[in-house]
């Protein structure tokens, strides 16, 4: 017998775990940029918290990468990227709604 | 030169007080007291050598002084493990030599 | 979708199904991130190797320039210049005699690593930035040959460049970042792995042989100089962060119309957004008229008391009005970009400074200034140069270890089974990383040392110079690919790796003699001279050559058994010769 083929359920778990990490992982990376810009905005200057968001940022995406992989199953690794992601980007982009609501009224 | 020199007898001390290096180097094991004081005394080492480099001569910025430290510091941990490989026996006598030799270089402004 | 991530990585594959059926304790953190570092560093793992060894070739790039353009032999150096900033005025008033509308310009002065003054402008029929060196002493254009210089490796570094004028620089820094990305991931997971992090410290066992050798020179490699890697890849990182992480920005820079991009920049450079230059393609603007540039830098020079001036530009700011920007030598300090005094052109009244000061701009100040190393002095730049060769011999060791365990296991798995296995034939994508590894590995160098030598061998005049230049380099890398398809694909052959190493060999040691037979900046001219600026790097490439020989010879398939040669490089006889101890390891103590 030769070495066994990989089933392709293995793959595919990998595969998707993979885009979690890359898609997922620059989503979460991305909001989290931007919701802590504007968190931090009040209190330090725009561009302070701009480069201290984004810094943090990365760390965050490489921390999304290890999250992908060590979830115990792939649709784990999605939740613990995307689901924070979406959190973030809907704090970050609150004013811009609530102005166009606020406007609406 | 000299933070290169006081880095290198550093990391010597510090392999030194590691088992596996202590027997390559004496040949002996060494006692679980001496190797922590090796330890110690290149802990403390690296730190002067920190802040020698965070003091230079002549009025040089101390953050490329610092810079400068971070470099020697890979460097001489590379150099150390070159030593520990090739000429093991020889290491102890090399890290007082740069001992004295990073303290007289200090002294003499490089 | 839902399988358990893999218990060990090299097992999986045989057990899969098993696995699949029998619900599998939980990996630990370690192990997932051993899987993790493995397929970060192989995905990409040519690709980091070609970006890290340009990038280290770069911490070099105006000596190369230098280098390659022999036709600056002879131009006074610095120490002899009786005054940097007259080169300023003659190469301002040469500009003006040849450009007479021109809208913008910059100046960069001599100094100890490049002895032309650089000039850049822009002018109404020329839409963009040109580049010229000119004679510090006349200002006049110095007639050289067309090269890219040591910019080829610079720019390929960060954005893959591939011609004198690329078109695809936005996709190839995207890339690149992406690449950057699996960095700092296999840097992060490879220190998690790492389980005897401080035990094996100074630990590097040449003499055992296999694996375990190839292991301890990647892991001594990886972790001595491990600031070093991080640093350039966090910063590298950021020096690119408007592209690859806008949204920052995006929210923080929000206004009424859109995301005010020009603010942030300015706030970034620690200047005044309105002083930025004006370039809407619409909005027309008018040349400048030749400035008087004796006070203007004579007071710089004042106001840093006696710090060096790196350059001066002159455009017209958001208002139409004429600023002349000073910059300090960005050798001065780690923060990049140096400060920079700003007058007003047309009055010579003195505006402002622009230097940012606040800690998070800084912080990334200093770390842009870490990456670019304009701060390091001859010495230290050496240092760097070695961090960056070790940090490739980092990502080369990986790639071997891949293919070495890789090909250990399969020929233990083929001997298990008996006859009937194909011992000769490893799987197809065994082979495909073989020859990747070769290709790229072995082919970079020897591109690297074609580009110089095509510098010296290609007819001074001839059409689109440089990008015949870039052909050449790209040609070789080719060859090399092709020969590495053919000698691990198609006809698996020990001389794979010999070969192109050799040839690398032959060419990087030529280079000083081929320089002999075509210029006049050879070894024999510039020794007796001491002059070390040219002399030096001739006999750097001697080295190399010699280098590169030493490990092609080191990996000929005659030489004996005995340590890395046979057991690393994908030795298809002996499967006893590389066969660990056990089939399943991890990256950092097989068989411990």
């Amino acid at each position: 017998m030769k070495t066994a083929r990989v089933d392709v359920r293995y793959r595919l778990a990998i595969a998707s775990r993979t885009v979690a990490a890359a898609a997922g992982g620059y989503a979460l990376a991305a909001s989290l940029a931007a919701a802590l810009s504007l968190a931090l905005a009040p209190g330090l200057s725009r561009v302070e918290a701009v480069l201290t968001a984004t810094m943090l940022a990365w760390l965050a995406y490489a921390g999304a990468v290890a999250w992908a992989f060590y979830a115990r199953t792939a649709w784990g690794a999605w939740g613990g990227t995307v689901l924070p992601a979406m959190a973030l980007a809907a704090y970050a982009t609150a004013p811009q709604w609530l102005a166009s609501v606020g406007s609406a009224a | 030169m000299a933070t290169f020199l006081l880095c290198f007898a550093a990391w010597s001390a510090i392999a030194l007080g590691m088992d596996r290096h202590h027997e390559n180097a004496t040949g002996h094991e060494g006692t679980a007291l001496r190797l922590r004081q090796l330890r110690c005394a290149g802990w403390l080492v690296l730190l002067f050598s920190l802040w020698l480099a965070a003091h230079p001569a002549g009025g040089a910025l101390a953050s490329l002084g610092v810079a400068a430290w971070a470099a020697a510091l890979s460097m001489a941990a590379l150099a150390v493990t070159a030593a520990m490989t090739w000429r093991p026996r020889r290491t102890p006598l090399l890290a007082g030599a740069a001992l004295v030799a990073g303290l007289a270089a200090r002294a003499g402004g490089w | 979708m839902t399988a358990h991530a893999p218990r060990c990585p090299h097992d999986a594959e045989g057990t899969a199904s098993a696995q699949a059926a029998v619900p599998m304790e939980r990996e630990s953190f370690r192990q997932a991130m051993a899987w993790v570092h493995t397929w970060a560093g192989l995905v990409l793992g040519w690709l980091l190797f070609s970006i890290f060894l340009t990038g280290t070739l770069s911490f070099f790039r105006s000596e190369f320039t230098r280098w390659m353009h022999p036709e600056w032999h002879g131009l006074p150096s610095t120490a002899l210049l009786a005054n940097g900033h007259q080169a300023a005025d003659k190469a301002l008033a040469a500009l003006h005699r040849q450009a007479p509308g021109v809208t913008q310009w910059t100046l960069r002065l001599p100094d100890a690593r490049d002895p032309t003054v650089t000039v850049l402008w822009r002018d109404k029929a020329h839409g963009g930035l040109e580049t010229l060196h000119v004679n510090p002493q006349t200002g006049e254009a110095i007639p050289a040959r067309e090269t890219m210089g040591g910019d080829f490796f610079y720019r390929f570094h960060f954005e893959l460049r591939t011609a004198a004028k690329g078109r695809w620089a936005l996709e190839g820094r995207w890339v690149v970042g992406a690449a950057a990305l699996m960095v700092l991931v296999a840097l992060l997971s490879g220190i998690v792995t790492h389980r005897r992090f401080f035990k094996d410290f100074f630990t590097f066992r040449p003499g055992k042989g296999g694996q375990r050798a190839w292991l301890d020179a990647h892991n001594v490699s990886g972790v001595l100089v491990l600031p070093f890697y991080l640093m350039i890849t966090f910063s590298g990182l950021m020096i690119f962060h408007t592209l690859y992480l806008p949204s920052g920005i995006a929210t923080a820079y929000r206004g009424d119309k859109g995301v005010d991009t020009n603010a942030y920049l300015a706030d970034l450079q620690g200047e005044k957004p309105e002083r930025r230059a004006r370039r809407g393609p619409s909005e027309p603007i008018d040349p400048l008229a030749p400035i008087a540039l004796q006070p203007i830098l004579q007071a710089a020079t004042t106001r840093w008391e006696g710090g060096r001036i790196g350059g001066v530009q002159a455009r017209r700011d958001a208002q139409g009005r004429v600023v002349v920007e000073v910059s300090r030598h960005a050798g001065d300090r780690l923060q990049y970009r140096p400060p920079r005094l700003l007058w007003d052109g047309t009055t010579g009244q003195w505006l402002e400074q622009a230097d940012p000061a606040s800690p998070a701009v800084t912080t990334y100040g200093v770390l842009h200034g870490l990456h670019m190393a304009r701060f390091a002095d001859i010495g230290l730049r050496w240092t760097l140069f070695g961090f960056g060769l070790l940090g490739s011999l980092m990502i080369a060791t990986g790639l071997v270890l891949w293919s070495v365990k890789r090909s250990a296991k399969s020929h233990l798995q083929a001997s298990r089974q008996g006859a009937e296995a194909n011992i000769g034939k490893a799987p197809f994508g065994e082979r495909l990383v073989a020859a990747l590894n070769i290709a790229t590995l072995a082919g970079l160098p020897l591109a690297c040392g074609v580009y110089l030598a095509s510098n010296r061998l290609i007819p001074l005049h001839a059409e689109g110079r440089a990008d015949v230049e870039l052909a050449w380099f790209f040609g070789a890398w080719g060859l090399a690919l092709l020969w590495a398809l053919a000698s691990a694909m198609v006809r698996p052959s020990r001389m794979g790796w010999s070969v192109p190493l050799g040839a690398a060999a032959l060419v990087w040691t030529l280079l000083p003699l081929i320089n002999a037979l075509t210029t006049h900046t050879h070894l024999g001219i510039t020794l007796p001279a001491r002059e070390w600026a040219w002399a030096s790097m001739d006999l750097a490439f001697l080295a190399t050559g010699v280098l590169l020989g030493w490990v092609s010879w080191r990996l000929l398939p005659g030489r004996a058994p005995r340590g890395q040669a046979a057991a690393a490089k994908l030795a298809r006889t002996a499967p006893a010769a590389a066969s660990p101890a056990a089939p399943c390891v991890s990256i950092s103590t097989p068989g411990t």
